[in-house]
């Protein structure tokens, strides 16, 4: 009869809980990385000792920086005529627009070529990049000095 | 009344009138005032932070960041996988953690490439190139020709991604 007093307590002891969950938010704010960094990659390697191919080269687009962060654009191997174009750093919705018709214009595109000068900034050549890199343009390469 | 509740034990009575010296209330049982808090909220919160810090928790490979270096940023990065490093700090050149100078970069970077080669290694093809974003074309161009004499055929910028 004296048990009877005694209720059963079903409740979940939210203490430790708490407490696990802070341990958890402190490590986790500890270990977290704010800043997240990626790569661009460029192949570098240009062909190698296979076969003669006899087959057309592909076509590659030459991307020469000029005076004032302009860019002049040549489409090598391509068989449409296309008159060269040019575009500055300075506008990047001209770049955009320029790089959009070259690629719609020439749709076996994959090659680009990027030439920058002694004092070209290193920013501005991973912008190009990333503006070709969006438009699908696996095969990126820099032209060293 | 809040001791007829479930999360009664979780509830917290006030301290400060109990310890009251200038009017004690600890001795009144009838009707005392408590400062209660509810844990559930708190808990809510809790757990809403530790699922947005989990997802956010990246298990992938990172670079170690240079104070004062800020990298360029890129939309369309791909991951990091780590390899040979060469970090470009003002007019300094660091292969890994070491000082390199520039003349002798190609011959160290053929010495690794040669080492990563005999241990049959997996990476080894890429070379990473972390520098300021602000530096002139001319600080890497000697990388790249390096990276090429030594046989990296892949050549990794650093970038943050967005």
């Amino acid at each position: 009869m004296a048990r009877r007093n005694k209720e059963l307590s079903a409740e979940v002891s939210l203490i430790a809980f708490i407490s696990l969950l802070s341990v958890l938010i402190c490590s986790l704010l500890l270990t977290a990385i704010w800043t997240r960094m990626g790569t661009m990659d460029i192949k570098q390697a240009m062909g190698g000792p296979g076969k003669v191919s006899e087959k057309k080269p592909d076509p590659v687009l030459w991307a020469y920086f000029g005076k004032n962060d302009t860019i002049r654009f040549k489409m090598e191997n391509s068989r449409v005529k296309m008159p060269q174009h040019q575009a500055s750093m300075a506008d990047m919705e001209t770049l955009r627009s320029v790089i959009g018709a070259l690629v719609a214009e020439e749709k076996s595109l994959s090659t680009v070529l990027i030439k920058p000068q002694n004092k070209t900034v290193y920013e501005k050549v991973i912008l190009l990049m990333d503006e070709f890199k969006g438009y699908g343009i696996k095969n990126l390469g820099i032209v060293p000095l | 009344m809040i001791n007829d509740r479930p999360m009664s034990e979780t509830t917290l009575s006030s301290p400060l009138l109990e310890a009251s010296v200038v009017n004690p209330q600890a001795a009144k049982s009838k009707a005392r005032p408590e400062a209660t808090v509810l844990l559930t909220s708190l808990i809510d919160a809790f757990s809403i932070l530790v699922i947005y810090l989990l997802i956010n928790f990246s298990s992938g490979e990172t670079l170690d960041s240079v104070v004062g270096m800020e990298l360029p940023s890129a939309n369309q990065s791909s991951e990091i996988v780590i390899d040979t490093v060469i970090k470009v700090v003002e007019s300094e050149y660091f292969i890994g953690d070491e000082a390199v100078d520039v003349s002798e970069i190609p011959k160290r970077l053929i010495q690794i490439k040669e080492q990563l080669v005999s241990e049959e290694s997996k990476k080894g093809m890429s070379l990473i190139i972390q520098a300021d974003k602000n530096n002139s074309f001319d600080k890497l161009n000697h990388l790249i020709l390096a990276g090429g004499q030594a046989g990296f055929s892949e050549i990794k910028f650093a970038v943050l991604a967005n």
